[in-house]
């Protein structure tokens, strides 16, 4: 199931939550767990037993680490038995056809690969369990020994399908014990909303234009129309994965918990290492405590530095997708963030603000083209496109057309990405009070509809009776 | 602070309330099993089973259903078309909403490789009945004749350069009528609908009277009709297509000669005969065109008083239905073939039935994306 859908909203919503405000506390963890259960096997009726399964396998994995916490060498047999085990259902599931695909062209074999889709979430609940193992391993934490209360923090539907990625130290005691005030309820049913209508008004929408932009042939794209379509990516892909993160965050909110703001506003960054501290914040850091520091972090040699640098952010490359284009994404960004260690970011410091966030965007946007285009000739045509080596010149109709129809909403997109908005809202509620206080109500409640009109028409399908 | 903590609580329970409001809607909204306004069945509540839900189907099924049956459908999807068009977007589904409430669809040029094939296909009809004379007639869309209707800055298509292209691929025996310019002479008139993708039958006339030429006949003058209203709550097939709302509904009006001989018309597949060339009835439902001739059929038969030796066969798609009353003043018997439905040899049956004149009458845009028309090779071959 995902959050912008009919069902969602109007029938598995609003069951769930009146089931859990009726049930007493203590069977609430039990009401969230069989939610998420039946959210998740709505779409994958089989892959359900893999997350079971892989949860069940982490629970006794953690209790037997700390078991065995004094014998080190029986923890570290453990643990490495529970890393290969989540390892290698990602490996399985995610990287098993890439794998194959390159052996075969690099020593021209013929292996098959088995075809299975990828089971929804699988990237992000791994990294949960990872956290809770890794964590344990080094004891920094006790291991839950409920494993209600396990399986509720691996499979909680708010988090469950997109991130963010909840490290359980962050989560464990509201697990056990939480408040919920309406106030509260009220905060997360805010953030719902707004994520909610960052997705159906706006990230949907410039998707319209981006791939039109992106299915037309390269040598039809104008300069115009390469960076109307860029913008139109660039602001969709923000709007939809924070909005995502954004009601991930207000549901779970809605159900008393805290979860840690996953996008900081990354587009009004200054450098692409302030981005990358905005930007899927929960994934990043992530990276930084289970990957980077381990190998060593900053105290260690340039060269050994340079290589964890490369380590990390191939692999954040990577895990966004198993093809070469988002590991190239990843190391595109790897090299920006270590010039910028090394010299850049002095620079920039130095350099007048407009420029800096200049230079940011363009990083970014560029990088989208190589996330985007699968095949690295298509990527390069394209930034071919945007820079004017193409031979179809600086605009043409179709480019006019777009800026006059999309004009508008890339403008308010663009706006939408920064703080201003908020501020401004913040600014007129203080001012005026009374109508402040009615009027942010009023504001979400109309973004809340609009959604509903835009959820309702995406399945208008009229019959064409016309053509037969 | 106290009035934000109100602030945020109301927010809290105006959301709990309208997903709880729009639940029971849902609920409370008894099941439809057609829409109208979108002109198919809607999807049913599916009957659970183990099987259906381990394959996926079920959970498929019962989601097109809650969108299909969710309250207030049209009055949402109305919502977001009105949103999208204050928010400056001019196209919905394929259709351009144009100035003066005009709704025009995207036209693609045709590949040079889909010309010759449907060049081809002609030519190879051609080659097994010469002794027919045939005229081939291709009606350019709405979007051609009234580029400055469009949003700016839409590209259309050069439709005119497309039929000289396809004119010149067909052998000199088959005569091409020129519609384009017969209608854009007369493009201060209302020729084609706004909420439809058909042409009126004041443009329908105009393109007869410049088929006369080629067919050799002497057209009717338009003083010699009695133009009714048949309807003035006309909304189309581009009104329905694109969502868009808060336009005015078109006119569809019959030309009826002042002198009016009898008809039979009769459709042969549903084996149905009547004596009018229009079906009243159809003015109820939703696609009012359907008025000429009662929509499209594989094979209809009229005979008129008309000059019992002259006999027209005539293929076509759904703009020819206006026409054709224009014409059986002039042939005693008209064959009317929909080659989208028609499944039986047209060799044979141009054989048997000895016509004299052939008319080949297409919106160009159905010529070119159907395929229908490559049957005639299919035939010939």
């Amino acid at each position: 199931m995902v959050f912008s859908s009919l069902i969602f909203l109007f029938q598995f919503l609003p069951t769930v939550l009146l089931l859990y405000y009726l049930s007493p506390k203590r069977l609430r963890n039990v009401v969230l767990l069989l939610a998420s259960v039946i959210f998740y096997s709505w779409g994958e009726p089989l892959y359900i037993f893999l997350m079971i399964f892989a949860s069940v396998f982490d629970y006794v994995n953690g209790l037997l680490i700390h078991r065995f916490r004094h014998r080190k060498q029986v923890a570290r047999i453990v643990f490495f038995v529970s890393l290969a085990g989540n390892l290698g259902l990602l490996g399985f599931f995610k990287y098993a056809g890439f794998v194959v695909d390159n052996l075969n062209q690099w020593f021209s074999l013929n292996l098959q690969a088995v075809d299975l889709p990828l089971p929804i979430g699988l990237s992000f609940y791994t990294f949960q369990t990872l956290s809770y193992m890794i964590d344990i391993y080094r004891g920094k934490m006790e291991p839950q020994r409920n494993i209600i209360t396990f399986g509720t923090y691996v499979m909680m539907f708010p988090q469950l399908v997109a991130g963010p990625i909840v490290k359980y130290g962050d989560i464990a005691r509201q697990l056990v014990s939480r408040n919920v005030t309406l106030q509260r309820f009220g905060q997360g049913a805010k953030l719902f909303i707004r994520g909610l209508a960052k997705k159906m008004l706006l990230a949907n929408n410039l998707g319209l234009l981006w791939t039109s932009v992106k299915a037309t042939p390269a040598e039809d794209i104008t300069v115009l129309g390469a960076w109307l379509g860029i913008a139109a990516f660039t602001l969709q892909i923000y709007f939809d994965f924070s909005g995502y993160s954004d009601m991930a965050r207000g549901l779970a909110k809605m159900l008393g918990f805290h979860m840690k703001i996953n996008f900081n506003y990354p587009y009004i960054s200054r450098s692409v290492t302030d981005f990358w501290r905005r930007w899927h914040i929960s994934l990043g850091s992530w990276f930084r405590e289970y990957v980077y520091i381990p190998l060593g972090g900053n105290r260690v040699g340039m060269n050994k530095q340079l290589l964890n640098l490369f380590i990390v952010w191939f692999l954040t490359g990577l895990w966004h997708g198993a093809s070469w284009n988002f590991v190239v994404w990843g190391l595109y960004f790897g090299l920006l963030v270590t010039l910028e260690k090394l010299f850049l970011l002095k620079w920039l410091n130095r350099l007048p603000r407009p420029v800096a966030h200049l230079y940011l965007l363009l990083a970014v946007a560029i990088g989208w083209v190589f996330f985007e285009f699968e095949r690295m000739e298509t990527a390069w045509a394209f930034i071919g496109s945007m820079i004017g080596f193409a031979a179809n010149g600086w605009a043409n109709g179709q480019a006019l057309y777009d800026l006059s129809t999309y004009g508008l909403v890339l403008a308010l997109s663009a706006l939408c990405a920064t703080p201003l908005p908020r501020k401004w809202l913040l600014r007129f509620t203080f001012k005026h009070r009374l109508i402040g206080t009615a009027a942010v109500p009023v504001l979400y409640l109309i973004a809340l509809v609009l959604s509903t009109a835009y959820l309702v028409a995406q399945t208008y399908n009229p019959f064409l009776y016309f053509r037969f | 602070m106290r009035r934000m903590a109100q602030s945020r609580s109301l927010i809290g329970l105006l959301l709990f309330f309208y997903i709880g409001a729009m639940a029971l809607a849902n609920v409370l909204t008894p099941e439809r099993s057609f829409s109208d306004t979108e002109n198919r069945v809607l999807e049913q509540r599916p009957d659970f089973s183990l099987r259906t839900l381990i394959s996926g189907q079920f959970t498929s099924d019962y989601e097109r259903s809650a969108s299909d049956q969710v309250a207030l459908r049209n009055i949402w999807v109305g919502m977001k078309t009105d949103l999208d068009r204050a928010m400056g977007k001019k196209e919905s589904n394929g259709v351009f909403l144009g100035k003066d409430g005009y709704l025009m669809e995207r036209f693609t040029s045709p590949s040079d490789a889909e010309l010759e094939e449907r060049a081809q296909a002609i030519r190879a009809f051609d080659g097994a009945v010469p002794g027919l004379r045939k005229v081939i007639m291709l009606v350019p869309t709405a979007a051609a004749l009234f580029p400055e209707k469009l949003p700016a800055h839409v590209p259309v298509g050069d439709q005119l350069a497309d039929l000289k292209r396809i004119g010149g691929l067909l052998p000199p025996n088959i005569q091409v009528t020129d519609a384009y310019s017969a209608l854009y002479a007369e493009r201060d008139q209302p020729l084609f609908y706004k909420t439809d993708h058909h042409w009126t039958t004041k443009g329908a006339y105009y393109a007869y009277r410049q088929l006369s030429d080629q067919l050799g006949i002497v057209p009717q003058e338009e003083s010699s009709f009695r133009i009714d209203l048949a309807t003035d709550e006309f909304y189309g097939s581009l009104y329905s297509k694109s969502g868009f709302r808060r336009l005015k509904p078109d006119e569809i009006s019959i030309y009826r000669p002042k002198q009016e001989g009898p008809v039979k018309v009769a459709y042969v597949e549903e084996g149905r005969v009547t004596e009018s060339l229009y079906e009243k009835d159809r003015l109820n439902e939703k696609d009012k065109y359907a008025v000429f001739l009662g929509g499209n059929h594989a094979l209809i038969r009229i005979v008129t008083d008309g000059p019992p030796e002259k006999k027209l066969l005539v293929i076509k798609d759904s703009y020819a239905n206006s026409l054709i009353p224009f014409l059986t003043k002039h042939y005693g018997e008209i064959d009317v073939v929909d080659l989208r439905y028609f499944t039986d040899s047209l060799l044979d049956l141009t054989r048997e039935r000895e016509y004299r004149d052939m008319l080949i009458l297409y919106n160009i845009k159905t010529f070119f994306e159907d395929p229908s028309i490559l049957n005639l090779s299919e035939e010939a071959s």
